[in-house]
């Protein structure tokens, strides 16, 4: 009896021992891992991505073409006078200026690299005044254009933290985050690495990394809502 | 017969056991059947910029269609373009910023604050930073505010807020405090944005002691943005 009774208890306390180390095992994992999925669902999403990827190349393929007509028809329309030539430049400075057309020149790009864990979000979420900061240094620089990830900073550019997700443009932007600056890129770079300035700020206080790179060809991607006025009306007519 | 009986289950138990724990350790190797939800969450993500994407072309392409429809009429009329041109240039000055504009709105003014610091206090608190206003402007944005000017100067998409102690710098230009903030847009939405309890305003005033007075306008001016000469860096993309 006691013999047969010693063995059962050793055997509980092993098969105990075994399940907690197992349970031990998972959790730590799904610490690691954020959790575990089947991939059925990814290979799924996967595929939805690639659809929406591919109609997405069609789309912008119309767009190109409807844009080259249009420009076509400009092209062939406007009279060499001075008064249509004046027009012509100054739609399409407008439009460079606005955001409605996609940018391109020298400049510079700035990547942010944050030390925290990279399971969760990010500090520059929800610091993003930080961002903010940099695109005034950037314009104080003489940037003269601006984009955050495939957001260009626009008139009516706004930051707006919303749960653990930043919008900009009223569009979600996730990290890791890059700002693309047009301008000159020697004065664009030395307005943020001056000597206690914002890069060092976000170093020091915010443990966030921050690369700068000159570059020659910049692009910014256009703004493609429509910036409307409902409140506003013009003072005087435009000529 | 009873012992042997016991040790074949135990045996069997033990083999179960082995299979199962190699199928759990073989299973956590990625692409064998289960993958983290962080890779999900991240393509989930990646289909939602894709979405947001194919929206905003449609739109765009729909507005195109437009324009083109627009030029095509009126080269039938009229023989020319030109009308439509100018339209086309309007609103792109608009969109510029470098149209002046009216309408209803909200003035706000801020001061450094004129309280006596605790002992130990750093005077920062009660001065105005440029993080400050850009954050006063940030929040009017979010509050639907179409124009905005500082002191006078219209904020456009590559203006400048350089501010410190007892003047501000805007488009180049510098000014002495009061600094005025003017937008014209929602008025209660602008009003709640910039007194509600809980907003960076309401903040400055009770914690820091920052001076901010807001008042409700009706006919709020703000000028064009000028630029001065032409684009010098920013070119046209593809």
């Amino acid at each position: 009896m006691m013999k047969i009774g010693k063995e059962k208890i050793l055997f509980l306390i092993f098969s105990f021992i075994i399940g907690l180390t197992l349970t031990i095992q998972l959790r730590t994992i799904n610490e690691f891992t954020g959790g575990i999925a089947s991939s059925q669902k990814s290979r799924q999403l996967q595929g939805d991505l690639k659809t929406l990827r591919e109609k997405k190349t069609e789309l912008d393929r119309e767009l190109q073409a409807l844009e080259g007509t249009i420009k076509e028809l400009k092209n062939s329309e406007i009279q060499e006078d001075a008064i249509e030539q004046e027009l012509k430049k100054e739609i399409e400075k407008y439009e460079l200026l606005s955001g409605y057309k996609e940018g391109r020149g020298p400049g510079i790009v700035v990547r942010f690299q944050e030390q925290a864990s990279d399971r969760d979000s990010s500090i520059l979420i929800y610091n993003y005044e930080l961002l903010l900061s940099i695109i005034n240094k950037l314009n104080a620089s003489g940037a003269e254009g601006i984009a955050i990830n495939e957001e260009r900073y626009v008139i009516s550019t706004e930051f707006r933290l919303s749960g653990d997700r930043l919008f900009i443009n009223g569009n979600p932007v996730y990290p890791p985050f890059e700002i693309r600056a047009i301008g000159n890129p020697d004065t664009l770079e030395s307005g943020l690495n001056l000597r206690y300035g914002i890069i060092w700020e976000m170093r020091k206080n915010y443990n966030i990394n921050s690369s700068i790179e000159k570059r020659e060809d910049v692009v910014l991607p256009r703004y493609s809502k429509k910036i409307e006025y409902k409140y506003a009306t013009p003072v005087e007519s435009g000529r | 017969m009873i012992k042997n009986k016991k040790i074949n289950t135990l045996v069997f138990m033990a083999f179960l056991l082995g299979i199962i724990i190699a199928l759990q350790v073989k299973s956590f190797n990625g692409n064998n059947g289960l993958v983290t939800l962080k890779s999900i969450m991240e393509i989930e993500n990646q289909i939602e910029l894709e979405k947001n994407d194919i929206q905003n072309l449609n739109k765009l392409i729909y507005q195109r269609k437009q324009e083109l429809m627009n030029y095509e009429t009126e080269l039938e009329d009229s023989g020319s373009i030109l009308n439509s041109l100018s339209e086309n240039r309007k609103s792109l000055k608009m969109a510029a910023g470098v149209i002046a504009l009216n309408g209803k709105g909200i003035k706000i003014e801020l001061r450094d604050g004129d309280r006596e610091l605790k002992e130990g206090e750093n005077p920062n608190n009660i001065i105005v930073h440029d993080q400050d206003v850009l954050h006063i402007v940030n929040d009017l944005k979010i509050a639907g505010a179409e124009a905005i000017s500082i002191n006078g100067q219209r904020l456009s998409s590559i203006s400048e807020i350089k501010c410190s102690g007892p003047t501000i710098t805007i488009n180049g230009r510098t000014y002495g405090q009061p600094f005025i903030i003017e937008a014209i847009g929602p008025v209660e939405d602008l009003i709640q944005i910039t007194t509600g309890i809980g907003s960076y305003s309401y903040l400055l005033t009770t914690i820091y002691g920052i001076d901010v007075r807001v008042y409700e306008e009706d006919d709020i001016k703000i000028p064009a943005f000028k630029l001065n000469g032409d684009l010098q860096y920013l070119g046209e993309g593809d």
